[in-house]
């Protein structure tokens, strides 16, 4: 019975792979322009994936295969959690801490490029998991804030002497009021409305930033200020009036302090927004969030005020998303509009979706990965595009909710 | 009678379809009423008027809280300057629908379909619900300040005693969705419970309830209304429930209120009967 099902699969699979094969294989160009068939390749091609699904749907019925799919299949609606990032445990943190500072100083410029541009990423991840992790809005124009405090900075830096310390609160406050800016014509849209609307948002940012060439510098871009420490700078000559740091120590000329200093402080801004943001989760505006995303209806039966609440995700949101601007900014010395495409929104979303919504370890680690294997697969780079699809499809099947789900704060029972 | 509620000629119209037609009555206060009526009769939309998802055409909507007295229509239309709302919230509730400020004042429901926050905990659940009583902005709660604190500790303490009246202790770290059928209603009661209401309206609370469930419910309503000072307006069709539990009855038949009184009046009204049964002359 099996054995007859597996054939008929594997004919009609065998007719359906020759007919798609034969005009894409089976005709070669000679040299003289015209055709030659060359009718072996398809057929062979078409054998193989006849007897490979043979095998495959064969294979399906056998005892073991079954409880296989069964799991495949089977989505897991309780959480997961990893066991040992426990808060109980504190040292690992400790470690990781310690890691985390320590590592600049053993990397390379390259590397040292590279982590601060993970960092960055990591940055973002957080800010847009507050949006659609815990809020549950679709934003599919998270990279204008992003392109916001990025040019805060440059901008603020080239007309008002803005300076990096300035520049990320004022980066900060200026990305959250754009984010109440895009909050309000939004807020009575839901799902697909809302993500189509967020994506011209994102287009806006961009365009604006490409066609107003008087302020902007349009594709041409705006140099970033640079960087300072207590009127110290990280150049080889005193560019803003200060006293170049390795003058001041007595060292040689390096880049990679620029690149230690700019680690070090995104690291330490990258701990704080973690800690905030854990500790957001088990507070009265996170759990507005979350709630926010379960039930609308619900939350305003609750006396909850969902204008206010969906406002708050947006403008904290955008709030992560500018200050990752200006470290951007800072880090690149140099920022133009093509830096802030929908591919960056994507792959801001494709790190949170990745990582499990609203779980901020999971986001945290999606963002280093996604960061560091295209860096890994430098050779491949032509290929980079898909297996990043490959491994969302697989991460869909296999963990749906992404690599760690949410942990839920434990409440003990009643006295 | 001493009313928590006085609904005065309230109509409401779907494009041309009268859902409530001049709709007048009063709910009496600590006692358990029920609003019953064939489908369609209007009862859903009556509840949706009175805790602030429909605004009524015309027609006055009277909370008679215990500290004072509010006209629930007037909230949910004001114009751009309501004396009692501010003009924030006035211009919200005109753009955006108002219908939480009615939980502030003392209104709370449950729905028909179930709505809980399915992929948060039974105690997420609950404190959801006391959102805004809990003190404190972002600041007090990211530094843990004293006030935050107690408040938070308080809101516990509430949501606890609700598990522990409900019989949901045990599941408090669950996910809602975990819940059975049974439970998740009773969470929804507690919920609404938690944000310490005047008036609580229920939605059909025993809709796919076993006999048993539907029993030990019967029993928490009872001790729930003769324990704290609380106002139930619920929408019922289990009868058998209604003329146990409630102690005044509203009929709605096509948007029009037919009978009001006791449950014995209620069973021997001609009307009623006709209603449900259809009259003897087609």
């Amino acid at each position: 019975m099996h054995l007859k099902h597996a054939l008929k699969d594997a004919l009609l699979v065998g007719v359906l792979a020759l007919l798609l094969f034969l005009p894409m294989t089976g005709i070669a160009l000679a040299e003289n322009y015209s055709f030659n068939a060359r009718l072996h390749v398809p057929f062979l091609l078409a054998g193989m994936v006849m007897l490979g699904r043979f095998i495959f749907s064969y294979a399906l019925h056998t005892y073991h295969s079954r409880q296989w799919v069964k799991r495949l299949i089977h989505r897991e609606d309780r959480p997961r959690f990893i066991p040992w990032v426990r808060p109980q445990r504190r040292w690992i943190l400790l470690i990781l801490f310690i890691f985390g500072l320590v590592l600049p100083f053993t990397l390379s410029n390259y590397g040292l490029n590279t982590a601060i541009l993970a960092l960055i990423y990591v940055l973002l991840g957080l800010g847009l998991n507050i949006v659609v992790g815990l809020a549950g809005l679709l934003d599919l124009g998270f990279v204008a804030f992003y392109a916001v405090g990025a040019y805060t900075f440059a901008l603020g830096g080239q007309y008002f002497g803005l300076g990096f310390w300035g520049a990320i609160p004022v980066a900060a406050a200026i990305a959250a009021l754009c984010g109440v800016l895009l909050g309000f014509p939004v807020l009575r849209l839901h799902g697909d409305y809302l993500a189509i609307v967020t994506l011209g948002f994102g287009e806006i940012i961009r365009l604006i930033l490409t066609n107003w060439i008087e302020v902007t510098g349009g594709p041409n871009g705006v140099q970033v200020p640079t960087l300072q420490i207590f009127g110290f700078e990280f150049t080889r000559i005193a560019k803003a009036g200060g006293v170049p740091i390795h003058e001041y120590l007595g060292v040689a000329y390096s880049t990679a302090y620029r690149y230690w200093f700019l680690y070090l402080v995104l690291f330490l801004v990258v701990c704080a927004m973690i800690f905030i943001l854990n500790r957001l989760r088990s507070l009265p505006i996170g759990r507005a969030w979350e709630a926010l995303r379960e039930d609308e209806i619900a939350c305003r039966s609750l006396g909850i005020n969902p204008v206010t609440v969906k406002l708050s995700a947006f403008s904290m949101g955008a709030m992560v998303g500018g200050v990752a601007g200006v470290f951007f900014a800072a880090q690149q010395g140099f920022i133009n509009p093509t830096s802030f495409t929908f591919f960056e929104s994507a792959l801001i979303l494709a790190i949170v979706v990745l990582g499990g919504m609203g779980s901020t370890l999971g986001v945290v680690l999606a963002a280093i990965v996604l960061t560091l294997l295209p860096e890994v697969l430098r050779e491949f780079s032509q290929y980079r595009i898909v297996l990043f699809g490959g491994l969302m499809v697989l991460m869909m099947v296999w963990r749906p909710r992404g690599f760690i789900s949410l942990q839920r704060r434990q409440f003990e029972g009643a006295a | 009678m001493n009313p928590i509620l006085r609904v005065e000629n309230s109509s409401i119209e779907f494009g041309g379809i009268v859902a409530l037609n001049q709709v007048h009555f009063q709910i009496p206060r600590n006692q358990i009423s029920a609003l019953i009526g064939p489908n369609g009769a209007g009862k859903t939309t009556l509840f949706n008027c009175v805790t602030g998802f429909y605004r009524p055409r015309n027609g006055k909507i009277f909370l008679h809280g215990a500290r004072q007295t509010s006209e629930l229509c007037g909230l949910l239309n004001p114009g751009w300057l309501s004396r009692d709302l501010g003009w924030l919230q006035s211009l919200q509730a005109r753009f955006f629908g108002g219908s939480h400020v009615l939980n502030h004042l003392g209104v709370a429901r449950t729905f028909q379909n179930i709505r809980l926050f399915q992929q948060m905990s039974v105690m997420e659940n609950l404190l959801v619900a006391q959102h805004t009583k809990l003190k404190g902005n972002l600041f007090s709660g990211l530094f843990n300040t004293k006030a935050y604190v107690n408040s938070e500790r308080t809101a516990l303490e509430i949501a606890r005693y609700w598990l522990d009246f409900f019989e949901l202790s045990p599941y408090l770290n669950k996910l809602a969705a975990e819940l059975s059928y049974g439970q998740q209603r009773r969470l929804e009661i507690a919920r609404a419970l938690c944000t310490r209401p005047q008036l609580l309206c229920l939605d059909e609370p025993a809709a796919g309830l076993n006999p048993q469930e539907t029993a030990d419910l019967s029993r928490l309503l009872q001790r729930l209304c003769a324990q704290s000072q609380l106002s139930i307006l619920l929408i019922e069709h289990d009868m058998r429930l209604v003329m146990e539990i409630s102690q005044h009855i509203i009929v709605l038949d096509h948007g029009e209120v037919i009978a009001i009184g006791t449950p014995t009046q209620i069973q021997q009204h001609p009307q009623v009967l006709a209603a449900y049964l259809g009259t003897e002359y087609g």
